[in-house]
């Protein structure tokens, strides 16, 4: 079986999971050992407060290839995930939820990622048809990202997915790579495949604190596309527009009519002159600010998904062949390729071809 | 056969230089080796490595005390040095005990040359994950040149050396230990140096209680032949769960070591007392090339083109309590029962000068 020499590397996240984490560890490094010879199991343990890294050292006392990175602080989802990736050393590394995604779908994964596909993301069923509101809400959201960003990507994702060392390479490179995790395999724009599959019954093995949700959208949103800023600089430019429009207008009332009340000319002209301004210098930074943006995340410009040269030679084939003028005249009329010369100048001096040479 | 004065069981490279010194005292030294060659077992498998200091920049102590070993064994054994390669430590980003000034300061403090690797040298590393690399000096020793010259040496010293022969068990006797042999023939020494490392205790008279406690490790080291550009060249990368490259130049290949994959399984013969550390050779475990050098590569991205020719497989083995650090102390154990019976767990090759002393001390006061 061409798995068998495919090293996967999986990757999870679990905090305060003491209960449930043995279990799923157990029955993951059981289909990991079945399917691959190589492979290991990267678990980052969020900060529990709970009994959760001794149960994995338990676990680690009788299954082999399972590591364990503890944080010391709590640091959520991405960033724990981001630790975890950043010391995987697969071909192929797999995110999942321990507690929520059956582990069994991985052979299958890598399946179909040795088709020739460098992402496969596992799609929830329930995520996939549900009208509940929370999901439309993920969907909705990851179809207006990917719009936003203008690339491809299925609208129904989890954070079960497979990734290739060269999607995971890309990932690296960008040093706010935490905060666009779950999007930054559509952004590197590699093809992907999907599967569908359903969820373990249970909660997520990290659990959620409150507003997290709300702040990795927006991470999400404003770490993947600098369009909002975009956004910014032109709407500065139109108010600056609209504040000159305005400062004429006041200009012109003042000199058409005489009925205006006491200093609303010279108010109007400051209002608008310092909003003109204020646009003005707006506009002007955020073009700044996307500049810096773009030098100090390390986004690669692009990536070369793949690269063929053409297989013709260079050059034309040609004679390695000096002709003097005697023995050029005597072959000319045979020439049926063209021979190279050399310039030698006003009738310089030029040794005669050697044998072989001529021959070639 | 003759009861020896001496008799050394184990002829690693601690069993042998110990047989060489008594012979100083003792009329009849006997040294004796299960295997078929000396030097064959732990002596060979491990890093090849002579220590001059900067593995250890958290202790000072350890790092100045390897290299005064350093001089002395350069001094000692110059055909066991292997010095035609150069060198270069590269401290890791982010999970290092040490930061790469730390480096700096802690290689000027114990005299250490230290000097920032070149541009073509640097170029090897992926700086995403590497800080700094330096160019060091600390050479190899090469087991086969230790073995042609220990060999050359016992025999001009006049030990008698018994190799393929194999310790059943040590009675105490009246002065002395009674030594049977597997084969069912015994002798009488006045002096037994027990320096047979892993098998330590497998020799020694019950019960466990007077037995010093061991930790065993199964180790891989992974034979390579390197790429092209790291031929002359070893790597080793600080401080933490990192990987080494070094020239093996008894075999002409590299060593390929990592600190989380070398290991492959560990224990203490307290918690395991019935297991003998050379059943887990039995058969070789499968490689953890795979492992070490997808981690390496990352790293190092040419060690992706470092061909794998063969593992070697052997048991270190250190005194308990001494996991957490690497000072890698040497055991000196006398028997409370039977004292002339002296068992030694050897260290670091270079630690051998430190053995001495000991010794000279123990049979003068007797």
């Amino acid at each position: 079986m061409r798995t068998r020499d495919i090293f996967v590397s999986v990757v999870m996240r679990v905090r305060d999971a003491e209960a449930t984490v043995g279990a799923a560890l157990t029955r993951l490094s059981a289909v990991m050992d079945a399917a691959f010879g190589y492979y290991e199991i990267i678990i980052v343990d969020d900060a529990s407060t709970d009994a959760t890294r001794a149960v994995i050292a338990e676990v680690q006392a009788h299954a082999r290839n399972i590591q364990m990175y503890a944080l010391a602080r709590r640091k959520g989802d991405n960033i724990a995930l981001t630790a975890g990736l950043d010391h995987a050393i697969g071909d192929m590394v797999v995110m999942l939820d321990p507690l929520l995604d059956p582990p069994e779908l991985i052979p299958q994964m890598v399946e179909r990622a040795l088709e020739g596909v460098d992402i496969v993301y596992a799609l929830p069923r329930e995520r996939l048809a549900s009208r509940g509101l929370a999901h439309m809400a993920v969907r909705g959201f990851v179809a207006g990202l990917s719009r936003l960003n203008n690339v491809d990507a299925p609208q129904a994702m989890s954070n079960y997915r497979l990734l290739n060392r060269t999607v995971l390479n890309y990932m690296l490179e960008a040093v706010d790579r935490h905060r666009s995790l779950m999007f930054l395999p559509a952004l590197s724009g590699y093809p992907y495949a999907t599967l569908e599959y359903d969820r373990l019954p249970g909660r997520p093995a990290g659990g959620h604190y409150s507003g997290e949700r709300v702040t990795k959208a927006m991470d999400l949103l404003f770490s993947t596309s600098a369009r909002p800023l975009r956004i910014i600089t032109l709407l500065s430019l139109g108010i600056s527009v609209l504040s000159l429009v305005y400062a004429l207008y006041s200009v012109l009332i003042f000199v058409v009519r005489d009925d205006i009340a006491k200093g609303w000319t010279s108010l109007s002209l400051q209002i608008s002159g310092l909003f003109f301004l204020v646009c003005i210098i707006l506009a002007v930074m955020s073009e700044y600010i996307l500049q810096i943006l773009e030098a100090t995340t390390h986004h690669p410009r692009y990536h070369i998904a793949a690269q063929r040269h053409s297989s013709t030679m260079d050059i034309a084939r040609t004679r390695n062949v000096i002709a003097t003028h005697e023995a050029r005249s005597a072959n000319d009329a045979a020439a049926s390729q063209p021979v190279l010369q050399q310039a030698i100048g006003d009738g310089g001096q030029v040794k005669p071809p050697r044998r072989d040479q001529a021959k070639l | 056969m003759v009861d020896p004065d001496a008799l050394v069981i184990g002829g690693g490279f601690y069993g042998c230089c110990l047989a060489i010194h008594l012979r100083r005292r003792f009329g009849r030294v006997l040294l004796v080796d299960e295997a078929d060659s000396l030097l064959s077992r732990a002596s060979r498998v491990n890093q090849a490595r002579l220590h001059n200091g900067y593995h250890y920049p958290r202790s000072f102590l350890t790092a100045a005390r390897s290299r005064s070993n350093l001089a002395e064994f350069r001094r000692t054994f110059p055909s066991g040095v292997f010095d035609d390669f150069r060198h270069l430590y590269a401290i890791a980003r982010g999970d290092s005990k040490v930061g790469f000034r730390h480096f700096e300061r802690f290689a000027a403090a114990i005299g250490a040359p230290l000097s920032p690797a070149g541009v073509d040298d640097r170029a090897l590393f992926a700086p995403r994950l590497v800080e700094a690399v330096y160019e060091v000096v600390e050479p190899a020793f090469d087991v086969a040149a230790l073995r042609r010259f220990l060999s050359h040496r016992l025999d001009e010293t006049g030990v008698d050396v018994r190799i393929s022969s194999r310790v059943a068990r040590l009675d105490p006797a009246s002065e002395g230990v009674r030594v049977v042999f597997a084969d069912g023939s015994a002798l009488h020494p006045a002096w037994v140096f027990n320096c047979t490392y892993a098998a330590l205790n497998r020799v020694v008279p019950e019960p466990p209680a007077r037995h010093p406690g061991l930790v065993h490790q199964l180790t891989e080291v992974a034979l390579i032949e390197p790429p092209a550009a790291l031929r002359r060249l070893a790597i080793t990368v600080m401080d933490g769960p990192f990987f080494s490259i070094m020239p093996f130049p008894s075999e002409g290949l590299h060593s390929l070591t990592h600190v989380r994959y070398t290991p492959h399984m560990s224990w203490t013969e307290a918690a395991r007392p019935g297991l003998d550390p050379n059943s887990v050779l039995q058969p070789p475990p499968a490689s953890r090339f795979a492992w070490m050098v997808r981690d390496a590569q990352r790293y190092v991205p040419v060690l992706g083109g470092a061909v794998h020719v063969r593992s070697l497989f052997d048991i270190k083995t250190i005194p308990v309590g001494t996991q957490g650090d690497d000072a890698r102390p040497i055991l000196y154990h006398q028997d409370s029962v039977a004292p002339r019976l002296i068992s030694i767990l050897g260290s670091k090759l270079d630690n051998i000068f430190d053995v001495y002393d000991y010794v000279d001390e123990t049979l003068e006061r007797a």
